[in-house]
């Protein structure tokens, strides 16, 4: 029981989420001429098929034999009675939870900072720690892919495609002011 | 029919104008390393593209999504043959008879078929595309709200019902979409709508930030909770391509003839994309085909069926997204993606407006297939070297593409928020096996969606029914009930031919 309750988890979630919002569907103000259905409808449509989905799948799951069984995309259908059965041995990747903990705490802190520290700096220090997390061990390529590459986004989009990336606050900004000059950009 | 044919060759002389034919070869060029390098797939490759497409015009901004698409379904082929590293989830069928021939000691001839069946599958479609397209669109023409209702509706259901490992994720995926499309400003009341006193969601969230963070962050996420393990490329000998002769080509007419018309078919069917076309293709041949009980062991047929097939679905998706405006696949959503970002609509509407555009991306299609099976016979070889690129260092370029691309639409941080958002919402979809592709439909299709449902029930008195009860849109409606029906009957056949495999 259980294991069918961890399985019921993220229609659990979705169901929570789906009803919040449907009762703040219920509070979108408008003023409709008389008889004519209001531009709460069609959110609240969706939101009920999403929730009837969930409540379906979750009593399916709870309370029938054979409730992990999923009815599958014709696709997935189709690879499964595929001539010959070469994509099992493929699909069984390991997983490195923490390599995406890694990845999503880099990324975020991109966002962060990337207004404080430049883009330069920033995206040199991303591409540099991303590529580590991503377990590629040899320093001198990490170093060199990620100084050429930022120097080149730099380059491409700030004097050729004219995109305004952010230039960072003092004292990093005076890498950014500095590069710019060496480049050309105004 | 002439008139069709007359403007299909004038558009040629648009194609080879400077510009579009730098987009044209550019977008070759990149959609065969995207299909290359295992990390990326080729919807990514198209929707990193997508923000480069800003300041271009409208035709070579298409002409170049085309042809990253068309030369994707063909560049994996080569790392599926040549190191047995399918470069797309299309490219897998290639392994069993591609991979097993270059086993037997002939690369170059299995290298010769992929591309012979790329080169005819291509252009074979991109005919029969532009013949079907005017008639395809004189008869939308007769549409009105309720029927393009029917017609969205059965595009979002045929995707949900095609891929993706369940249909209540696939549904649940959906309505996500659905409901992101909803964020912001209504156009007929102007009322606000899950905007939670953000003045930015106000104008809605962009579909562009959706499809780059699930497609574009979420993927290398993925990859790298795997531990970017790409299988080890083996140092290969001489690479090259030896062409069938004519008297084998001839041999393999009918599967050739089976493939296109079905990559075709699965082509204009919403959902239905290169890889379904390639698997079908395959399996078709494992019953058809004269040599089956050969299927396997490295024959023509094996390469040819699945190559052939996924090249005429580019042209196949065309129609439909050309003609009414419903992408049939992530990477014709992001082509939709690219026509509005330009302001224009697809729909029957382009060719009265605009019909050296249509024709024009028709004109690419067949100048690009030539294209691509040069530069598959020319330069295999150096673009096969983008394999030797770390996964790690390409994913974080990756990731920076991303971001900027965001940088070029709006310019504003809170764009790069919401990549990170749908980022994880890529990566928690793959994980937990929701299909992405339904969102992002939903996303970009669900404006037209609620505005050709609240069209039909304005102008019909709330009456609901009358999406039933008027000729195109009860058709269509019958369609979307078998979209929903056929894979459970699938599952249920499957199911009863696993328990009783002596009787079936």
């Amino acid at each position: 029981m259980l294991n069918r309750l961890r399985r019921t988890v993220a229609y659990m979630v979705v169901f929570v989420v789906t009803a919040v919002l449907y009762v703040l569907a219920n509070r979108i103000s408008f003023i409709a001429p008389g008889g004519r259905i209001g531009p709460d409808v069609w959110p609240k449509a969706i939101l009920a098929l999403s929730m009837l989905t969930c409540v379906f799948q979750i009593v399916k799951i709870l309370f029938f034999a054979g409730a992990g069984e999923q009815v599958p995309g014709v696709l997935e259908s189709i690879i499964e009675e595929a001539p010959v059965g070469e994509i099992a041995e493929t699909a069984t990747e390991p997983r490195y939870p923490r390599l995406i903990v890694g990845g999503i705490v880099l990324t975020v802190a991109y966002v962060v900072l990337i207004e404080r520290l430049g883009f330069f700096l920033c995206t040199f220090a991303y591409l540099a720690a991303f590529a580590w997390i991503g377990r590629y061990r040899r320093p001198l390529v990490v170093l060199a892919s990620s100084l050429i590459g930022s120097l080149l986004f730099m380059f491409v989009f700030m004097k050729v495609v004219y995109v305004s990336l952010p230039l960072g606050q003092e004292p990093f900004s005076q890498v950014t002011f500095l590069l710019m000059r060496l480049m050309g950009i105004r | 029919m002439l008139d069709v044919a007359l403007s299909f060759l004038a558009a040629f002389h648009t194609v080879f104008q400077p510009v579009n034919l730098i987009a044209l070869v550019v977008g070759l060029v990149v959609g065969m390393i995207v299909a290359v390098l295992p990390g990326l797939t080729l919807v990514m490759g198209v929707v990193l593209a997508l923000p480069f497409t800003y300041g271009m015009a409208i035709t070579p901004s298409i002409i170049l999504l085309t042809a990253m698409y068309i030369s994707g379904t063909y560049g994996g082929a080569f790392t599926a043959i040549l190191f047995r590293i399918p470069g797309e989830p299309l490219d897998v069928p290639l392994l069993w008879d591609g991979y097993a021939m270059a086993h037997k000691g002939e690369p170059a001839k299995a290298l010769g078929w992929t591309l012979f069946a790329a080169f005819c599958g291509g252009i074979l479609s991109t005919l029969a595309a532009v013949a079907m397209a005017h008639p395809f669109a004189t008869f939308a023409l007769k549409f009105d709200s309720p029927e393009y209702f029917a017609i969205i509706l059965f595009g979002l259901t045929s995707v949900v019902a095609l891929s993706g490992a369940s249909l209540i994720n696939g549904f649940i995926s959906l309505f996500l979409g659905l409901m992101i499309a909803c964020v912001g400003v209504d156009s007929i009341y102007g009322a606000e709508r899950f905007t939670f006193g953000v003045p930015m969601l106000a104008d809605g969230i962009e579909y562009l930030t959706v499809m780059v963070g699930a497609y574009g962050v979420g993927e290398v996420l993925v990859r790298l909770e795997q531990g970017f393990q790409t299988p080890p490329v083996q140092a290969g000998g001489r690479v090259a391509t030896r062409f069938p002769s004519l008297r084998e080509a001839w041999a393999v007419k009918a599967t050739l003839a089976r493939s296109s018309v079905l990559g075709i078919i699965l082509g204009i069917i919403p959902g239905a994309g290169a890889t379904i076309a390639s698997f079908v293709s395959y399996g078709t041949e494992a019953q058809y085909c004269k040599r089956r009980e050969l299927l396997g062991t490295g024959i023509a047929e094996g390469i040819v069926a699945p190559q052939t097939a996924s090249t005429a679905t580019v042209a196949g998706h065309m129609v439909p997204l050309i003609t009414l405006g419903i992408p049939g696949s992530g990477a014709t959503a992001v082509i939709l993606g690219a026509f509005l970002l330009h302001g224009v609509q697809p729909g029957p509407q382009v060719f009265v407006k605009d019909p050296g555009l249509v024709y024009a991306i028709f004109a690419s299609l067949f100048v690009g297939v030539i294209g691509m099976c040069l530069m598959g016979y020319f330069a295999i070889k150096t673009l096969i070297k983008v394999l030797y690129l770390p996964e790690a260092v390409t994913s974080a370029f990756v990731v920076m593409f991303c971001f900027i691309g965001a940088f070029s639409a709006r310019n504003n941080i809170t764009d790069l928020w919401m990549i990170v958002s749908f980022g994880i919402v890529g990566y928690v979809f793959e994980r937990f096996r929701f299909p992405i592709a339904p969102m992002v439909l939903g996303c970009i299709l669900g404006t037209q969606a609620e505005s050709a449902f609240m069209t039909s029930m304005i102008s019909y008195q709330n009456d609901w029914t009358v999406f039933f009860t008027r000729p195109i849109s009860s058709v269509v409606m019958v369609f979307v009930v078998i979209a929903l029906v056929y894979p459970l009957l699938r599952h249920l056949r499957q199911k009863r031919d696993t328990h009783h495999p002596v009787a079936s």
